[in-house]
């Protein structure tokens, strides 16, 4: 598989993603002070105002499940470990430093040997792949942020994966989807043959807005109300009534005495007890619910051992399917559907939950193909002691 | 060849940093050589292939470019975001040898990085061109996102249209450029902002970079006449 394995041979394939949250979500987009406010995107509605929607960024979807798991399963079912530069490469993206070069036997040859690389891309750095110029490897994957699921967003996901939204409001959505594109366009192109448009279809429209709004905006709620504040408060341990007792402890106190900053240091100080202050942390952030649905929208153009990888990563991140920040806390537990669509042919490719997964046939066989593939790559570097493939990976 | 008018339907924010892009003939140059398996990240002048794309190539003082206007689109909002990069090195797949498990991420090669990018929210993105429709479209099918940041989901395309179009905005429409063109071609530069600008693709090879006059006001035509 690893001689006859042709780089060239790839197909379009794009993959509609939905996720459930499980638990409520952190991902943080900028922070302002102790605030912490969570990444946006505009979004224009269905009555053309633009509005900030909360988003999961498709860069980390991308380099946190594709790259990070997929090249981890990759390295450990070829039980290797790489070089910190050539890790850099893999995990990060890499670097570029020094002029670029345009090999396109390299590009193949890396294609053929790390997958990974090809599906993702990376900045190949001087010297790594037993090659002394840097050069870029462009990736075959775009993926797209995952929209959450909410009135504003409603056009948007309709036009792409309406099974993402809830049923009830399909039949309004679709009229008034109908009615804005149709007058958008019709705009356009009344201005560009420089002729008079007609009221009805604004009319027409708006008569739908009115109807259409309030059921829609109950149904699907705004961005808003998908969200929620969630405030932590955290002691200072010394000063905790509840440990006090540990502190009265003569062994306790010989030993806080080696740390000069300790309370008790500042006690032999002569400070007063009512400088001190309470120490406490409060920190606020906002969430996005748990039972909300994100969408995302992923486009590749790649080979069946590619695609293989990508079900492979997903696989690996099963098993521990959480997104975001706050893990710790149980934030970001999902679940996740993904929908592929190849040659006007659609079918439930991978189903991913806490406690199972269920593979679709298509991306069954390609997983299966990417482990044969693996396997004897793994024979091969496990065979010959010394290799041009060992030279190309740096081991 | 006809007179067209090319359509991109944006389904999400369209990162560019300029109004002048991205260029059509760019765009299906590399669409053509990636079908070739041809594409390079960043050729050189010295193995760089002219794609035969299904466009008009006109010539004036025996300088050729392709028959197709900058995109024309409506900025119905603007956002900046920031996009991350940060190496997580400790993990088990990590050899270090000898040396110490350690990295400097705030300089050299394994700085992390928290980058800001401008988002231009747009329904449609629009270009005049001549060219063969059926090959044009055949090549656009396999573009399924515009702008910078494709690979993190940005100026992704829902569908493509090419239709024929009544006049040819390729270079003028109503006397005023479409794209930008150099200085030294153009009969008077009166009334144009003249910028340093690569002007046929690849537009960041030093070769194709001269003093262009610059259109104005395109990405608000759409809307504004």
């Amino acid at each position: 598989m690893l001689s006859d394995y042709d780089v060239f041979n790839r197909h379009h394939i794009s993959f509609d993603v939905v996720i459930k949250l499980l638990s409520p979500l952190s991902h943080i987009g900028e922070t302002v002070g102790n605030q912490s406010n969570l990444r946006t995107s505009i979004i224009t509605d269905l009555e053309g105002i633009n509005n900030h929607v909360f988003v999961y960024s498709g860069n980390a979807l991308r380099n946190g499940i594709l790259r990070r798991k997929g090249v981890e399963s990759f390295l450990e079912q070829l039980k290797i470990s790489i070089n910190p530069t050539v890790h850099q490469t893999l995990f990060a993206g890499g670097f570029i430093d020094g002029g670029t070069a345009c090999d396109l036997e390299l590009d193949k040859q890396i294609r053929q040997l790390i997958p990974p690389i090809s599906v993702l891309g990376t900045a190949k750095p001087k010297g790594v792949f037993n090659n002394k110029n840097a050069q870029m490897i462009g990736g075959r994957m775009a993926v797209g942020d995952a929209v959450l699921v909410c009135w504003e967003s409603a056009e948007y996901i309709y036009k792409h994966f309406p099974p993402a939204i809830p049923s009830e409001a399909l039949l309004g959505l679709a009229q008034v989807v109908k009615a804005k594109d149709n007058l958008h366009d019709t705009r356009i192109e009344a201005w560009l043959k420089k002729e008079e448009q007609s009221p009805s279809m604004a009319l027409e429209y708006k008569e739908l807005i009115r109807e259409w709004m309030p059921f829609l905006e109950e149904k699907l709620r705004p961005h808003t109300q998908w969200l929620t504040w969630n405030q932590k408060v955290r002691m200072d341990s010394l000063k905790s009534p509840d440990l006090q007792g540990f502190l009265e402890k003569e062994e306790s106190k010989q030993q806080l005495s080696l740390f000069p900053e300790s309370s008790l240091s500042e006690e032999k100080k002569g400070k007063s007890q009512k400088k001190e202050t309470k120490q406490q942390m409060i920190m606020g952030d906002w969430l996005v619910q748990q039972g909300a649905t994100l969408y995302s929208r992923w486009s590749a153009n790649i080979t069946a051992i590619e695609e293989g990888f990508i079900a492979d990563a997903l696989l690996k991140f099963a098993e521990s399917p959480y997104l975001g920040g706050k893990s710790a806390t149980g934030c970001g537990l999902i679940s996740m559907d993904v929908y592929a669509t190849t040659g006007g042919k659609s079918e439930h490719w991978l189903h991913i939950s806490p406690s199972s997964q269920l593979v679709g046939d298509r991306a069954k066989m390609s997983h299966q193909r990417y482990l044969s593939y693996l396997d004897e790559y793994r024979k091969y570097l496990e065979e010959l002691t010394n290799s041009d493939i060992k030279q190309f990976l740096g081991l | 060849m006809k007179n067209l008018q090319i359509t991109a339907y944006l389904a999400s924010p369209m990162a560019v940093l300029d109004d002048w892009s991205p260029m059509l003939d760019g765009l299906l140059q590399w669409l053509w050589l990636d079908q070739e398996n041809l594409a390079a990240s960043s050729p050189q002048p010295d193995n760089l292939i002219e794609a035969p794309i299904p466009l008009r190539q006109d010539a004036i003082k025996e300088q050729k470019f392709w028959a197709c206007s900058s995109p024309f689109y409506q900025i119905e909002s603007e956002q900046i975001i920031r996009y991350r990069k940060r190496w997580d090195y400790q993990d088990r797949y990590c050899a270090w040898g000898k040396r110490k498990a350690k990295v400097n991420s705030g300089e050299g090669n394994t700085k992390s990085y928290d980058l800001p990018l401008r988002l231009v929210v747009t329904h449609r993105v629009d270009w005049f061109a001549v060219g063969d429709p059926e090959p044009i479209s055949r090549l656009l099918a396999n573009c399924t996102n515009i702008g910078k940041k494709r690979s993190q989901g940005k100026g992704q395309v829902s569908s493509w249209n090419v239709k024929e179009f009544s006049c040819d905005w390729s270079l003028y429409r109503n006397g005023r450029l479409t794209r930008p063109f150099p200085a030294h071609l153009m009969p008077s530069i009166e009334g144009y902002d003249l910028f340093f600008w690569g002007w046929k693709p690849p537009v960041w090879l030093p070769q194709n970079q001269i003093m262009c006059c610059m259109p104005s006001n395109i990405s608000r035509n759409i809307t504004h006449g």
